[in-house]
């Protein structure tokens, strides 16, 4: 068969075989416009020419919208950041409030009384002290066991005139 | 002028920026004639034909920087100018809907009422019994009959083994003669 097919491309064996096909003359049955030869080198070159500048803009195009997605990116980086440590923020502090109301809640109530009287005698003795040096603490009483004696005697010490109290309203 | 330089020299002025536009004016000119009547065979509409030479050389000045060589210009010019030819057709076929046969009907219609063709009766029949066979094989024998383009060229563009094409060129040419004896 390759012999076979090996010779049809010799002419005399094209016009034994195939005798009307070799009848026709091998020539080019199709024309053009006049002159389009001349003019098809520009025309290719002006297409070439547009779709530089098209292929340009487009990468210009391309460019600024990398440019702006990334500054999009970065704000909504940066907005991203600031409710992170917002939240962070928020979730810290909340369970602070809720640690001491559960450590509040954890001690016995007869302690707190404990911890508060032994506080505000505290603060009385040390503030007494500092104000009145040469009264002596231990005998020192509450305002509910002064007797009006008592009371007398300190508005006495301290110049206190009595007409004074009874004007103020 | 443009048939002295020779392509080895077009390549390397392409390849220089400052060249490249005179290098691709150089080259158009030497191979548009043959791309045309290449792409005219197989579109047979001047008007297509135009467009998809125009598409074959905007491919060819995409990629000619990074032509490898592997092959001769003007192989590799042919085989886009093939490939850019069966896309049309293709495309053309998916548009229309239609099957194969159909495109041959309509390409041969196209060619009754072509202000450019000057053959007389006896090519439009050629031209009609051609128009029957199946793409790939009508490309084999516009090569081999027209342009007498050797096997092994013809492998290189059209990616198909030597003893296959010899195949499909005797079954075209059995083809076309059946179709001139019996129409």
């Amino acid at each position: 068969m390759d012999k076979k097919q090996d010779i049809l491309e010799d002419d005399k064996s094209l016009e034994k075989e195939f005798p009307l096909l070799h009848s026709i003359a091998k020539e080019n049955p199709f024309s053009v416009p006049e002159g389009y030869f001349d003019g098809l080198s520009s025309q290719i070159i002006e297409k070439c020419r547009r779709e530089q500048v098209a292929k340009s803009r487009w990468s210009v195009a391309i460019e600024d919208i990398k440019l702006y997605l990334l500054g999009y990116k970065w704000r909504v980086l940066t907005i991203a950041g600031c409710m992170a440590v917002l939240c962070v923020l928020a979730i810290r502090s909340n369970n602070r409030a809720v640690s001491y109301e559960a450590m509040a809640q954890s001690i016995p109530d007869s302690l707190i009384v404990q911890s508060l009287d032994k506080n505000i005698s505290d603060i009385s003795i040390s503030s007494l002290e500092d104000q009145w040096p040469e009264t002596n603490a231990s005998t020192m009483k509450s305002p509910a066991d002064s007797t009006n004696q008592d009371i007398i005697a300190y508005l006495i010490d301290h110049n206190v005139n009595v007409s004074d109290i009874e004007n103020e309203p | 002028m443009s048939e002295e330089i020779s392509d080895s020299d077009l390549l390397e002025q392409f390849r220089v920026e400052s060249t490249r536009n005179y290098a691709f004016h150089i080259l158009v000119n030497k191979y548009q004639k043959r791309v045309y009547w290449q792409v005219r065979r197989i579109i047979v509409d001047h008007d297509d034909a135009n467009d998809v030479v125009q598409n074959v050389f905007l491919k060819v000045w995409k990629n000619l920087e990074n032509f490898k060589e592997a092959s001769s210009l003007y192989t590799w010019l042919y085989r886009i100018a093939t490939n850019e030819s069966l896309t049309f057709l293709k495309q053309k076929r998916a548009n229309m809907y239609v099957p194969f046969e159909s495109v041959s009907r309509s390409l041969s219609r196209k060619l009754e009422d072509d202000t450019y063709f000057s053959g007389d009766a006896i090519q439009k029949k050629l031209q009609n019994a051609i128009l029957t066979l199946p793409d790939k094989q009508r490309i084999v024998f516009n090569m081999k009959y027209y342009d007498n383009v050797k096997y092994e060229q013809m492998s290189q563009v059209l990616d198909t083994s030597v003893g296959a094409l010899k195949a499909s060129y005797h079954h075209a040419v059995k083809k076309i003669e059946a179709f001139l004896k019996n129409n």
